[in-house]
């Protein structure tokens, strides 16, 4: 049976390790990320995601810088993205040591980008995150843009879309979750994993290792979380610990 | 430069800092949130005491008289978290202190009171002056910190310790980065980790990064090793932070222990700041402090005014005037520690010059360093106005807290303790 994977996820806005909660930015929890990933490496983590989620484009150039200087410190499987409108930066935030790139907006306003990165690539370097929003009507929706435009496409649509123009996986997050503390938007993640056959990782609102459970349960073959492996000594490694007890397969220390 | 709408920090404050859509700075936004009605501080403490009856069960199965470490200098939070921990949830805490060696004598005089007034045992390390000097010196030519080695100690010794005696618990008081800059939330219940202790308190060097640099040998940073990981699983330590779980309130505390433990803040102007209860222990800190002016700009001052403006004690002009008073000041103990380290004033000056950040200094016409910008230059404009707090009747410059906080119109009376009433130019070692 393959191996569940637990990933820390580190939300960088101007080259800083920034807490998000629904999209907004409400402190700066490290100044040089590369402090976290030295802890992460030695903490059993599997994977690390860095997404440059700066409100300016121009953030780009240092992303890069950042995202070379955490590969060097970075033993495990480095996914990079935000602000990839090109085939020249993805190819940079590659050569600067990312293994795999994570596209948004692109999916949407850019398809002939990703089917290209998919086929020069293949199909696992890259990765099809995903922003889902409850609206008032009940309704879900997909966004882009760092959660600013509707796409109007439902997540289960918006997944095989995705899975069509490229994707080897998708990184689910629900904008109403992020930071919010209250566990992945369970429903819409099951429905996700349902829908397609590429790995699907949960991400978006973790408060307690339960929750980790809880989204690999719903389907996910990745657990990830942000803000709260910064927060307390041993993080990821105590959330491997609960995953095991929990009985779910990880790949041990 | 950008300054937050409501206090008085510039966009490159330290730790680090985040201006929201409104122009308030994630301190702010933290200050605030301690009193959001959903905080629900009652429920809070329940988890405190619930960490507290695991420490004393596992104290108990350990076979071990002491059921966690407090950290203490001496100083206003020290004597609270003692006196909570001890009389109101009947702990036995180890205290341990890692020897600033340069003590004020207002600030040993209070460690001293700590001791005989909580009747709870002390651990004391004091690094050697030599080692001391050697990591001094090398820190400030690096980074401009000539602290380093208290504030690795004071989060590396407590471990050491506690893995030593096998102590299950460390409490901290409040989480100091968070309540300057914000830079946790309260809803994350942070505890201490390493990363925070590498990354702020030791400047991203870990003590064998600095082994052959100025002269500096293992010997010299052996305390500031931190325990591996698997002593620290192996005695299942942990350090929180009781800012968490308690409705922190500095001023109130300092004011309890004032009454209940006999603390004693200083009478004396000091250089930096008109605060007279905080940080008093620390002799190096005013020229820590300066040094933190002349890299990005501010001072304590700003982080004094700050806290009282968040407060409602202090209207945003009422601030402006102190820091417009004290940041700029050259601490009259600059010399002391100048000989300290065998430098001359004008070397420590040229030490500093490439360490200021661009963003706030630039050589004037006549080649000397003048500030580009200061809070005290903008106007209070529509932005500021939006985000006034609202004010409350315990003024700072008040009489009733004349003791407290300096006042130029109406200083505070003697006290008739010499260490209190005048400002000592030397430090203490021991």
């Amino acid at each position: 049976m393959l191996k569940k994977r637990l990933i820390a996820v580190l939300i960088l806005r101007d080259g800083q390790v920034v807490q998000s909660v629904r999209f907004k930015h409400t402190n700066v929890i490290h100044y040089d990320a590369v402090h976290a990933v030295e802890c992460f490496n030695k903490w059993a983590v599997d994977e690390l995601v860095m997404l440059n989620v700066s409100p300016d484009a121009a953030s780009a150039k240092g992303f890069a810088e950042v995202v070379r200087n955490i590969s060097g410190q970075c033993f495990v499987p480095l996914s990079a993205g935000g602000w990839i409108t090109d085939a020249s930066y993805a190819e940079e935030l590659l050569r600067s040591g990312a293994d795999k790139l994570v596209l948004n907006t692109a999916f949407h306003t850019q398809p002939e980008l990703t089917q290209s990165l998919s086929a020069r690539y293949g199909r696992q370097c890259i990765v099809a995150s995903m922003d889902v929003k409850q609206h008032e009507s009940g309704q879900a929706t997909v966004m882009v843009n760092r959660g600013r435009d509707d796409t109007a496409i439902s997540p289960v649509e918006w997944a095989k879309q995705v899975v069509a123009l490229g994707a080897g996986e998708i990184f689910f997050n629900s904008i109403d979750h992020d930071g919010a503390r209250k566990g992945y938007n369970l429903p819409i993640l099951t429905e996700v994993c349902h829908a397609v056959d590429v790995p699907v990782i949960a991400f978006g609102g973790v408060f307690t290792w339960q929750h980790l459970v809880d989204g690999l349960n719903a389907g996910a073959q990745a657990a990830a979380a942000a803000n709260i492996f910064h927060y307390t000594e041993h993080s990821t490694r105590k959330a491997k610990r609960y995953l095991v007890e929990a009985g779910i397969p990880v790949r041990s220390e | 430069m950008r300054y937050c709408a409501r206090c008085l920090y510039p966009e490159n404050a330290k730790p680090t800092i985040i201006f929201d859509d409104e122009g308030v700075c994630s301190g702010c936004r933290y200050h605030e949130s301690r009193s959001r009605l959903e905080v629900d501080w009652a429920s809070r403490l329940g988890m405190l005491e619930q960490i507290l009856d695991e420490a004393r069960r596992m104290a108990k199965a350990r076979g071990n008289c002491h059921d966690c470490i407090i950290p203490v200098s001496g100083g206003k939070d020290s004597h609270y978290q003692v006196w909570l921990l001890k009389k109101k949830y009947g702990m036995n805490p180890l205290l341990v202190t890692f020897n600033h060696v340069y003590n004020s004598p207002a600030g040993l005089r209070n460690l001293s009171n700590l001791v005989e007034k909580s009747g709870c045992d002390l651990i004391r390390y004091t690094a050697g002056v030599d080692s001391v000097r050697r990591l001094s010196r090398f820190m400030l030519q690096t980074v401009g910190d000539l602290t380093w080695h208290y504030h690795g100690g004071i989060r590396t010794f407590p471990f050491q310790v506690a893995v030593k005696y096998n102590i299950p618990l460390i409490v901290w008081g409040e989480h100091g980065f968070a309540e300057l800059t914000g830079i946790v939330s309260l809803e994350d219940f942070v505890e201490f980790t390493r990363w925070t202790r590498k990354e702020h308190d030791m400047r991203g060097y870990e003590p064998h990064d600095l082994i052959g640099k100025g002269g500096i040998t293992l010997g010299d940073v052996a305390p500031y090793i931190y325990p591996s990981d698997e002593e620290i699983e192996k005695t299942e330590v942990r350090g929180i932070y009781l800012s968490n779980f308690v409705d922190w309130n500095a001023k109130e505390h300092a004011e309890l222990m004032i009454r209940e433990w006999d603390f004693a803040p200083v009478a004396y102007e000091r250089d930096r700041s008109f605060n007279l209860h905080a940080k008093i222990e620390d002799h190096a800190n005013d020229v820590h402090d300066y040094l933190k002016y002349l890299k990005f700009g501010y001072g304590r001052s700003t982080d004094d005014a700050s806290m009282e403006i968040r407060h409602g004690r202090m209207t945003r002009e009422e601030g402006i005037a102190q820091v417009a008073y004290y940041d700029h000041r050259e601490p009259r103990t600059l010399e002391t520690y100048c000989d300290f380290l065998g430098i001359s004033k004008t070397e420590f000056y040229a030490l500093v010059d490439n360490q200021r950040d661009p963003r706030i200094w630039a050589r004037d016409a006549s080649g000397a360093w003048a500030p580009l910008d200061s809070v005290c230059r903008h106007t209070i404009g529509e932005v500021e106005e939006k985000q006034r707090v609202k004010q409350v009747v315990d003024r700072t410059m008040s009489d009733a807290n004349r003791h407290l906080y300096y006042n130029l119109a109406n200083p505070p009376q003697p006290t008739g303790n010499p260490v209190l009433d005048v400002q000592s130019l030397k430090f203490n070692v021991m």
